[in-house]
């Protein structure tokens, strides 16, 4: 069962001096297992638009429903739904590494072997091996780490759906690698929705099976991908800096060629590439 | 400008050292890239330069004042302004416009300079239309355009960028970095850019790439670019264009030179082979 936003709008202070529509007339569903990529220019809502859908504010006007049930409460989720702020590492509180993964379910009601199962299984999920790191302290691990345990912290409390802001920003190349492939496994084990706002999505985009674009707060575009070619021909029309090799494939069909057929994928996008440059090398 | 002679540093609650004997000289004016991965020493480097640390060992001066004595930290803060990743932690209003008044008020001009700085940094950062609203209101990227806007309107002769505009969309990001590049040429600014990503720094009279806490090599951009494989040695991440050249290379065996940087030209190189 779905979320399901129902014409949401939103504006921070609606009655005061600055007073600005952030987000206007949102519909939108997000099934299981869907890895939605959320763009947008600089201010267009999307942290806002994520903050909606896990709870945290209450829409202006519309609803959000979860399982066809309106959410009535700011928070009324009851942990079905995560959400992973920008810079989450820098809201560990705990001394050590378990409790701090510990915290979210411990307030759930879960105590005991049932606790422990629970934060033992979101370590495995972000790849940090329990009898390496159960007992560090939450300072002495890398930055990487630091957000892998901030990630792991939501998923113990066992949500359906996952909304990350920025996951990657700040991160290095292979911090950055290991938060993507945990991505993918968790996506992939446990069928877990996930939203992700990045404004530099190059490395994520094999992951996304679905585009939210969203710009001065309307949802302008809501597609799954068909191929290289028309995704970028899509962002760039949305006024959205393309990544890099959506960027490349654009100038290739500018310059004559067939490049339609193409994934997403960037490794993909090269590899043909390559072998198109092979196959005329061998005609010859 | 920024001289660092034989510098170490240890924080109070760890063992090993961040910042290892580094010895190095900001020349005034110069275009510093600082690239290094997670945990490399990148923002204690920073600290150090505009002596919000002071070094357990070794010297660091500024225009010839030691960081050493205390009388000269204030000093060299106001000439080397820093700039971090986070924008929340730096902001002191609840208006736009007075949080980037906040230093020049504190530099004691009069009203009418202060009036000026504010519109003219907010006009650079193109933030114009949000003089008069709450920094709270703004979204990641244009927190960062107004924190930059404030280390603007200080007009320091030094200015460190220490992962300060992540936040911004690639497009953004590239116009605030030429935004930086070019007043430091018209102003001979010394500019510090401190980074992980070998993108956006083509502009740099030198790179220094950091690695626990010790500069592996100081090099110009192109210089860098040619050395892939001490690149991925160090953890560090390609720039997309450089991995693009690098799998068709691989792959098609091609020859297709590492130090293109412009989509534009490796278009052209690859049409004909297409």
């Amino acid at each position: 069962m779905p979320i399901t936003l129902e014409q949401v709008s939103f504006s921070w202070q609606p009655e005061g001096v600055f007073q600005n529509q952030v987000l206007n007339n949102i519909s939108f569903s997000l099934h299981e297992g869907e890895i939605a990529a959320l763009l947008g220019p600089e201010g267009a809502g999307k942290t806002t638009l994520l903050q909606i859908m896990a709870g945290l504010l209450k829409p202006e006007r519309g609803r959000v429903k979860l399982d066809g049930r309106t959410i009535k409460h700011p928070g009324g989720y009851d942990g079905q739904i995560g959400m992973l702020f920008q810079f989450p590492e820098q809201q560990i509180f705990e001394l050590n590494i378990y409790n701090e993964i510990a915290f979210g379910p411990k307030n759930q009601g879960l105590t005991g072997k049932k606790l422990q199962t629970v934060v033992y299984q979101a370590m495995h999920s972000v790849n940090l091996k329990p009898e390496e790191f159960l007992e560090r302290h939450t300072d002495n691990i890398s930055s990487g780490e630091k957000r892998r345990v901030a990630i792991a912290g939501v998923l113990a409390m066992q949500p359906r759906y996952l909304l990350l802001d920025e996951p990657l920003v700040g991160l290095d190349y292979e911090a950055a690698t290991a938060v993507i492939e945990c991505l993918h496994n968790i996506n992939q084990q446990h069928n877990i929705a996930m939203v992700i706002v990045a404004h530099k999505p190059d490395r994520l985009l094999p992951l996304f099976n679905r585009y939210l674009i969203l710009k001065s707060g309307q949802l302008i575009n809501d597609f799954s991908p068909q191929s290289a070619l028309s995704t970028a021909q899509i962002l760039q029309q949305a006024d959205i800096d393309l990544p890099v090799s959506l960027d490349l494939i654009q100038h290739l069909a500018e310059a004559g060629g067939e490049w339609s057929e193409i994934t997403t994928d960037p490794d993909e996008i090269y590899r043909q590439i390559a072998a198109r440059i092979r196959n005329k090398k061998g005609e010859k | 400008m920024i001289r660092l002679d034989q510098v170490s540093y240890t924080y109070a609650n760890s063992i090993s050292p961040v910042i290892k004997n580094i010895t190095l000289n900001v020349e005034a004016g110069e275009k510093l890239v600082v690239l290094g991965k997670n945990g490399s020493g990148k923002s204690t480097l920073a600290r150090l330069m505009n002596a919000s640390l002071v070094p357990d060992t070794g010297n660091l001066t500024v225009n010839g004042l030691n960081s050493r004595q205390a009388e000269n930290r204030r000093i060299i803060r106001q000439q080397v302004s820093l700039l971090g990743a986070m924008p929340d932690h730096g902001f002191v209003s609840n208006l736009v416009e007075e949080d980037i008044a906040f230093g020049p008020e504190n530099l004691g001009l009069p009203p009418s300079d202060i009036r000026k700085r504010v519109d003219t940094a907010l006009n650079l950062v193109s933030m114009e239309d949000y003089a008069t609203y709450p920094p709270y209101l703004l979204s990641g990227g244009q927190k960062q355009r107004i924190a930059l806007a404030g280390m603007l309107a200080m007009q320091p002769a030094g200015m460190i960028i220490d992962e300060s505009l992540d936040m911004l969309s690639r497009r953004g990001r590239s116009e605030m970095i030429n935004l930086l590049v070019k007043i430091s040429r018209e102003q001979a600014t010394t500019l510090v850019l401190i980074t992980q990503s070998i993108e956006d720094i083509w502009w740099a009279d030198r790179v220094a790439v950091l690695e626990q806490g010790e500069i592996k090599l100081l090099t110009t951009p192109r210089q860098l670019l040619l050395q892939l494989q001490l690149i991925e040695e160090m953890g560090l991440q390609l720039p997309e264009i450089t991995r693009i050249i690098q799998s068709i290379n691989q792959m098609a065996g091609t020859t297709i030179p590492a130090d293109i940087t412009e989509l534009n030209t490796l278009v052209e190189i690859l049409c004909p082979l297409l």
